[in-house]
């Protein structure tokens, strides 16, 4: 059936396609919000802390028994399916993942955006490896600033300004590109772990601050008048909901915006499976309703709104933009698949401490960026990039937190024993290093495997390579030194990554590329608004548009990246619809 | 079949809770069962906490066979075990836990994705790839250890060894030495990969909350010191999570 035609539609309503419907709306236009997942908010939580129903089943995620993913390790081998959701975890229904996330909220520094000229100006050319396919992003850290800003104040962001246009903050982190202004709320209450951490690598040098997290440290009333209440550091935090509503998530935030102009229409259980288009431009969507009915929502504007892997899945499922040949490198669908280096985890075990583990809060970290990005002078190590080394963003709840020192054994008595002694009494430094682009990491349409549909399985080719293998290592020995100064009972190192991409573990759910920014048609999909090149009136919005991802958690960048397409669309778009580059 | 059923529902009428009542006095006297009978009188708080003693669940098996049951409670004890100062896995209800988890969605394969073709995994990575719901995998593989033992250890079965023998079944089934012919290779289901599903659920079965069945007594929650659910002392953390070093002591209380 061929619904009324409305201004813009959504695929998905998260994050991204809750700020673009708050935005839109507010400027007069009409907009659909198809989501697949059911509506839901905080009163769907209100009996939540439960580890065993949100982090061990993962009750918000997308359930993979409908539609999955294949993953092989390298073109030419045959993929499998991802039977049982692991390594990554993006959620499905109202507010996606944006409800479920452990709300760490970075702005990226800004060489990560210019990656491969400043690579190039830097060291030569001949650092970078033939296969990584590493670009510039096609805008600068100065002209998405305004965007980080809006995004941190709709959300209420803790944290405290290492640079503020261009003067330093001391106990901010030295290494940020300028901001505006500071932080709209106050950091987060340290916890007793993170200050031991952060008091050894102060004393080693490095520039400690909080890290900047979606948790309300007071009570905040944002921008468009919304108030909300201040965290409890109740520990139940990514794979959870938060009941009160101090996580900043799109259920309590862009989503009552945009409802409250009565020019956002809401469907939920409505799964899109085509982009309707003429070669051209869109015409609309698409989608099997709550009763199981195909219907047609015809739309002046298309938004890709989904997670990173259904805005790339949808495009190639529609025949839109020319996919991506790893074996030519021509095409953009599909290309710069990466992901997150994680493994570079050092374990901290103290005989006589109580760290209280079960009290945190979403998104509070110690941190420091010495390590990140180009911070550091690369010469003669043989890699590029970095990572944020921080104590604060592990799971702190029994069934999936408990930490054994290697070498005990994983039952038995001495593991009992073991688990009584450091449950309370350890901790984990953390090393969250980029992932750059190569050639043969891509995604594209699996042949075999299909969703509950009878569509393709989106298939993802990725493995992890010398370089990020080096960088975590680095990393490794580098959270090592900090840990054996912290006068421990026991110190573990990590540094390594598994001979293969493991799908089974939880990693992080920083899936990103696919739809990839750019300024040139022929190296990217979308241009710096997200706009595609090939159909002006669809905009892909989301991490799909990372280039390749940085050594941060990628949410803050995806919400400037949807307040600045918010912003072309009702600021240029609007009045002149065409190419906005 | 209606019937049947109202006649079940009714063990959560007063009717049913007289009926279980005049068994339980029988058995010890626990109920005054006039005032619970009636449903006139309000009850008072002492013979609502009988009333609650009554409906508490006693466990019974919802899926593995008595023999199942037993190795599972062997092999969780040798896991968790008890000891002189502290109880074990089977004061905490695991193999109960477990028994719910297999005869739940969880065990009939809810949540995960089960087209074919089923592939063995030709290098490390790929995750679980059995064409078998994980109720169905405990079955084979309690069936292949049972067979291993009584093979290896004179028509014994995993009950009837000894501890230190009952461990080396154990490491032969991390080390993926014990064939419970669900894998062909080395990528394949081993017995390493069932050794650490059963690891998982065991954690489960020790940590997770009361209400799924598991950590009875907050047997685990106790042994760690997880106090559960903030919500049931009124949300303090925020007082108490920059008293750095100080330990927080309550007893633990489930999901509120």
């Amino acid at each position: 059936m061929v619904l009324p035609k409305v201004d813009a539609v959504c695929v998905g309503v998260g994050w991204t396609g809750g700020i673009l419907a708050a935005e839109l709306t507010k400027a007069g236009m009409s907009v659909v919000g198809l989501e697949r997942g059911a509506d839901r908010g905080p009163e769907n939580v209100q009996h939540g802390h439960d580890e065993l129903r949100y982090a061990v089943d993962k009750e918000l995620a997308q359930n993979v028994e409908t539609e999955t993913w294949t993953l092989r390790h390298h073109p030419g081998e045959r993929a499998l399916p991802i039977r049982r959701i692991g390594s990554f975890a993006p959620a499905s229904g109202v507010g996606g993942s944006g409800v479920s996330w452990a709300g760490q909220t970075w702005r990226f520094n800004p060489r990560d955006f210019e990656i491969r000229s400043r690579t190039i100006d830097r060291y030569g050319e001949q650092v970078i490896p033939e296969e990584m396919s590493i670009q510039d992003w096609g805008i600068t850290y100065d002209e998405l600033e305004p965007y980080y800003d809006r995004f941190e104040y709709m959300s209420g962001i803790a944290g405290k300004a290492g640079n503020i246009k261009g003067r330093t903050i001391p106990g901010g982190n030295p290494f940020e590109g300028p901001r505006a202004r500071d932080y709209p709320v106050p950091p987060l209450k340290e916890s007793y772990a993170g200050s031991l951490f952060g008091k050894a690598a102060t004393d080693l040098g490095y520039h400690v601050f909080p890290g900047p997290a979606a948790a309300l440290s007071e009570p905040y009333t944002n921008p468009a008048g919304i108030s909300r209440e201040a965290c409890t550091y109740c520990g139940f935090t990514g794979h959870f909901g938060c009941r009160i509503g101090a996580k900043a998530d799109p259920t309590v935030t862009v989503i009552p915006e945009a409802e409250k102009t009565g020019r956002f229409e809401l469907r939920t259980n409505a799964t899109v499976v085509e982009i309707l288009h003429d070669g051209k431009q869109a015409t609309g969507v698409r989608y099997y309703d709550e009763a199981g009915r195909l219907q047609e929502q015809p739309a002046d504007i298309v938004l890709l709104t989904a997670y990173t892997f259904n805005n790339c899945r949808l495009l190639l499922m529609s025949k839109m933009g020319q996919p991506y040949d790893p074996g030519t490198g021509q095409g953009v669908i599909g290309k710069n698949y990466c992901y997150q280096a994680d493994g570079a985890g050092g374990w901290v075990y103290f005989k006589d401490k109580d760290f209280k583990p079960y009290m945190n809060a979403c998104g509070n970290a110690v941190a420091f960026d010495d390590l990140n990005g180009d911070n550091f002078d690369h010469t003669g190590l043989g890699f590029i990039g970095g990572g944020l080394v921080k104590y604060g963003s592990a799971t702190t709840l029994p069934i999936t937190g408990v930490l054994t020192p290697p070498g005990t054994p994983s039952w038995g008595a001495q593991w009992k024993q073991a688990i009584h002694q450091y449950y309370a009494r350890s901790l984990i430094i953390g090393g969250q290093g980029e992932s750059p682009a190569y050639r043969s990491h891509f995604l594209d349409l699996d042949p075999t495997y299909r969703d509950a549909h009878g569509l393709p399985l989106l298939r993802i080719t990725f493995d992890w390579e010398p370089n990020e293998r080096k960088l975590v290592a680095f990393l490794g020995e580098k959270i090592k030194e900090i840990a054996d100064s912290m006068h421990a009972d026991l110190v573990v190192a990590g540094g390594a990554l598994p001979g293969h991409y493991d799908t089974a573990s939880y990693q992080s759910t920083h899936n990103t590329g696919g739809v990839i920014m750019g300024s040139d048609p022929t190296e990217s999909a979308v241009n710096s608004y997200l706009q595609m090149w090939d159909f002006p009136n669809v905009f892909v919005v989301g991490a799909s548009a990372f280039p390749q991802n940085a050594g941060y958690n990628p949410t803050g960048t995806v919400g400037a990246l949807a307040y600045r397409a918010a912003d072309g669309i009702v600021n240029k778009y609007r009045t002149q619809p065409g190419p906005l580059v | 079949m209606a019937t049947a059923r109202n006649d079940e529902d009714s063990s959560i009428t007063q009717r049913g809770v007289g009926r279980r009542a005049v068994l339980l006095t029988g058995a010890g006297g626990l109920i005054a069962s006039g005032a619970v009978a009636t449903g006139h009188a309000p009850a008072t708080a002492k013979e609502v906490r009988s009333r609650e003693a009554a409906f508490a669940p006693r466990p019974t098996l919802r899926y593995f066979t008595d023999a199942e049951a037993a190795t599972v409670t062997a092999m969780a004890e040798r896991v968790f075990p008890a000891d002189s100062e502290s109880p074990g896995a089977h004061d905490a209800g695991v193999m109960h836990y477990i028994d719910g988890r297999l005869a739940g969605g969880w065990g009939n394969g809810d949540r995960l994705y089960m087209q074919g073709p089923f592939e063995e995994p030709q290098d490390s990575g790929h995750g679980y790839q059995l064409p078998l719901s994980p109720r169905d995998v405990y079955r084979r593989a309690l069936a292949k250890i049972d067979a291993h033992c009584r093979a290896n250890y004179r028509g014994n079965s995993f009950t009837g060894l000894p501890l230190d023998k009952q461990d080396e079944v154990l490491t032969a089934l991390q080390n993926a030495q014990v064939d419970l012919g669900m894998a062909r290779g080395p990528h394949g289901f081993t017995s390493a990969a069932f050794f650490t599903m059963f690891l998982k659920n065991v954690s489960e079965g020790l940590f997770a909350d009361p209400i799924h069945g598991a950590n009875r007594h907050f047997v685990g929650w106790r042994w760690v010191g997880f106090p559960g659910d903030p919500l049931a002392y009124g949300e303090p953390y925020a007082d108490h999570i920059d008293k750095w070093n100080q330990p927080y002591n309550v007893e633990p209380r489930g999901v509120q």
